[in-house]
């Protein structure tokens, strides 16, 4: 019985992407991870192929398709010899903007849809700051409202494709709310508004290819009518969306522990002549195997589950923290499979297990993860 | 049995902890790692504070110190990432060249090894390959000398070498011989190994490289007995570098936990944060203990493969794991290269693998309890 019901139209889609990304994206990896960032050509060529934003209504330039294909685009990508080729795009597709395709007016959809299918935009989501992580109420940024605009002052850390990005979906409060819970609310800001400066690249240990940055406002001066979403329900809607956010992440987590998992079994099977064979490492790979098959059966229950709108916060948190934290796990016995010749650079498992080490923190730290399953609970 | 340090062992350590702090920074790792990974400066300062001739015979130049003695330096070198060959050659190179060379090669290497201007490094994996028949390093006598061909691989800092310890092999199935080869011969090359590990790893290639009979350590056949006795101040050191480095991220951890706020309090407030601090100590604790008993009983001169076995397979692990635990807990800002946490991570990572990962150590460990492998 397969959890999840893939098309002919579906698989040939995967076929699709697959061959893409083996003729156009694995030949450059290496150089986008010696210059930490995916070039914005890239992004066009993906919209071109139909590979950004697939949920889209054609009313807005986009094919209408249903959410398995954002998974796909999400596996694949995350497969492309390294996880931040998958997380870039698909925080675009399947986390950002579905923000504006659900709470944005009209007038922002008709503004902005289009060219974030067609890769023309590029997006990035605003939240974290130096000292508000995992405390979100406690961001500091705010919006002050000024007649027909909002003057926006602050700083945010962390920000995914924040040097590419060409359009930010911003989380900031009103000073003049009490209540950090009412007081949110979610803005778009272009790049190039006067007030707005992307400051330097974050050198991370891992994920290289991602371009994480520094964004600050200061005086920025947007339209009222670039407020997503209702005034003071910025946390409601971050809320509502973090069941997806979460998700996305966990097939991160899992297209990276099935990739890892195929090139050490292929590694394995292939030298048999360097590496000493051992009962011990049979029964590493088999425990691996065994974590792999678990959670992808998890996670294509709940994706089918997420399709047909099931609230289930408390599954989506056991899977974020679970599948990030397996992903690791496997990463880590391949290395200790690969011997010496893992610490290797060039060792197909490094850049992985470099990479995996900020699944368990972004997104939702799998403390808080743990936390959220806890008071679900009533613990 | 008292793991204690005495007296003179705690100036010492009092001593190499303040020349760190004042003369090395994650800044000059940051520099260092770009340009390659070594700085004679500080060489030469380490030289001249005695500790490269540590294991060296007085009658030599050295001190004719203990091996817990070059603990000390060791452990306080693994705590601050010092990257340079003081392992392969104050450690391996010294002890092999003490214990195994003519008074000829002692008498031009060992001080020059304490004064700083002789850097040894070593290849010791001969790796045979099944299929290929052959072996990775190859001897052949050619009249009254040697030639050497092949390959050498994970050569530490042979860039910056003047001397390598290698073992080769020829095709009488004997366990190779140890040869001491000048790295300006010719017909030698090298091209770094990217890696993540602070120290620099090289692969080395030999070509008709010519050593004379007088370069071989110890007897012709005898490479692997000479590099098995000296295996267990090899690993030993390493874990002891190990502990160092774990102690240090403990600290760290434990500091930032007390610094950092969110909702209103410390993370150190929260009780997980409390438990993940209790089980890295837990970790370090148990892996010096296990490391210093290996590290007693070579200084003691007590047959102690078991223990250095058990030694490297804890710590190895214990490192990685305390680093891992340590990594979570600093969030996003211990991700970033601007924090020095990452590279902690990754040389816990690489010194677990490297001389040997968990796995087979824990052979060595279940052969010394009498079991065999299928």
């Amino acid at each position: 019985m397969e959890i999840l019901n893939y098309s002919v139209k579906h698989e040939k889609f995967r076929k699709r992407i697959q061959s893409f990304i083996a003729e156009e994206i694995i030949p450059q990896v290496d150089e986008w991870e010696i210059n930490r960032i995916m070039p914005r050509s890239m992004w066009r060529r993906m919209g071109d192929k139909g590979f950004l934003c697939p949920g889209i209504s054609s009313e807005y330039g986009g094919k209408d398709q249903d959410f398995l294909y954002d998974i796909i685009i999400t596996e694949e990508l995350s497969k492309a010899d390294s996880i931040c080729v998958g997380v870039g795009p698909s925080t675009h597709n399947s986390i950002i903007v579905p923000y504006i395709n659900t709470f944005a007016s009209e007038e922002l959809k008709e503004k902005f849809l289009p060219r974030c299918v067609s890769g023309e935009i590029i997006t990035a989501i605003a939240i974290s700051e130096p000292n508000a992580g995992s405390d979100v109420a406690a961001i500091e940024t705010t919006a002050v409202n000024d007649g027909d605009s909002v003057i926006i002052e602050g700083s945010k850390i962390f920000i995914t494709n924040g040097i590419n990005c060409d359009l930010v979906l911003l989380a900031a409060r009103n000073p003049a709310v009490e209540n950090p819970y009412k007081a949110l609310s979610l803005y778009l800001v272009e790049t190039g508004t006067p007030g707005f400066e992307k400051g330097k690249k974050l050198n991370k240990m891992g994920m290289h290819t991602q371009d994480t940055a520094e964004l600050f406002f200061s005086k920025c001066r947007i339209p009222k009518s670039n407020m997503v979403g209702e005034e003071g329900k910025g946390f409601y809607m971050l809320m509502e969306k973090l069941q997806q956010e979460r998700l996305i992440t966990s097939v991160w987590a899992m297209s990276a522990a099935e990739y890892v998992l195929d090139k050490t079994l292929l590694y394995y099977q292939e030298n048999s002549e360097k590496i000493q064979k051992s009962q011990a490492k049979q029964f590493a790979l088999v425990e691996m195997a065994t974590d792999v098959k678990i959670g992808r059966t998890f996670l294509d229950k709940l994706i089918q589950d997420h399709i047909e709108r099931k609230k289930i916060v408390v599954e989506i948190s056991m899977s974020k923290y679970w599948t990030s934290e397996m992903a690791r796990r496997v990463a880590n016995y391949s290395l200790d499979l690969f011997e010496e010749n893992a610490f290797l650079e060039k060792c197909p498992v490094v850049r992985y297990w470099q990479d995996l080490r900020g699944m368990s923190i972004f997104a939702g730290t799998n403390e808080i993860m743990r936390k959220i399953i806890a008071k679900e609970l009533n613990l | 049995m008292d793991f204690n340090i005495n007296k003179e062992q705690k100036m010492y350590k009092n001593s190499a902890r303040t020349f760190f702090k004042k003369e090395w920074s994650f800044d000059l790792l940051r520099e260092l790692v770009e340009e390659g990974g070594f700085s004679r400066k500080l060489w030469k300062k380490i030289a001249e504070l005695g500790w490269l001739g540590l294991l060296i015979d007085e009658e030599y130049g050295g001190f004719s110190a203990s091996f817990m003695d070059i603990c000390i330096i060791m452990e306080e070198m693994g705590r601050c990432l010092f990257p340079c060959p003081y392992l392969a050659t104050a450690v391996v190179g010294a002890s092999i060249l003490s214990k195994e060379a003519d008074d000829s090669i002692k008498k031009k290497l060992l001080p020059a090894i304490a004064d700083g201007n002789a850097i040894i490094t070593y290849a010791f994996d001969g790796a045979y390959n099944r299929s290929k028949k052959k072996y990775r390093l190859k001897m052949n006598k050619h009249g009254d000398e040697f030639l050497l061909n092949g390959s050498a691989m994970f050569v530490p800092y042979a860039a910056i070498s003047d001397y390598i310890i290698c073992r080769a092999f020829d095709d009488s199935g004997s366990s190779g011989s140890l040869f001491l080869v000048d790295l300006k011969a010719n017909g030698l090359s090298c091209e770094k190994i990217p890696s993540f590990s602070v120290d620099s790893y090289y692969k080395l290639f030999f070509e008709n490289v010519r050593v004379s009979a007088e370069k071989i350590i110890g007897d012709i056949g005898q490479g692997s007995k000479i590099v098995e006795r000296m295996m267990p101040k090899l690993l030993t050191a390493c874990c002891v570098e190990m502990v160092g480095g774990l102690d240090r991220v403990l600290e760290i951890t434990v500091q930032y936990l007390k610094e950092r706020k969110q909702f209103n309090k410390p993370l150190g407030a929260l009780q997980v944060m409390q438990h993940k601090c209790a089980d890295m100590a837990i970790d370090l604790s148990a892996s010096k203990f296990i490391t210093y008993q290996a590290a007693w009983k070579l200084s003691e001169g007590i047959p102690c493969i078991k223990d250095v076995a058990m030694a490297k397979a804890y710590t190895g692990d214990a490192y990685q794991r305390v680093t891992a635990s340590a990594m979570q807990a600093h969030g996003a800002i211990g991700f970033t290269e601007e924090y020095d946490l990452h590279y902690y991570y990754k040389q816990a990572k690489s010194l677990q693998l490297m001389y040997g990962g968990g796995s087979w150590h824990r052979n060595v460990v279940a052969r010394e309890m009498g079991y065999y492998s299928d």
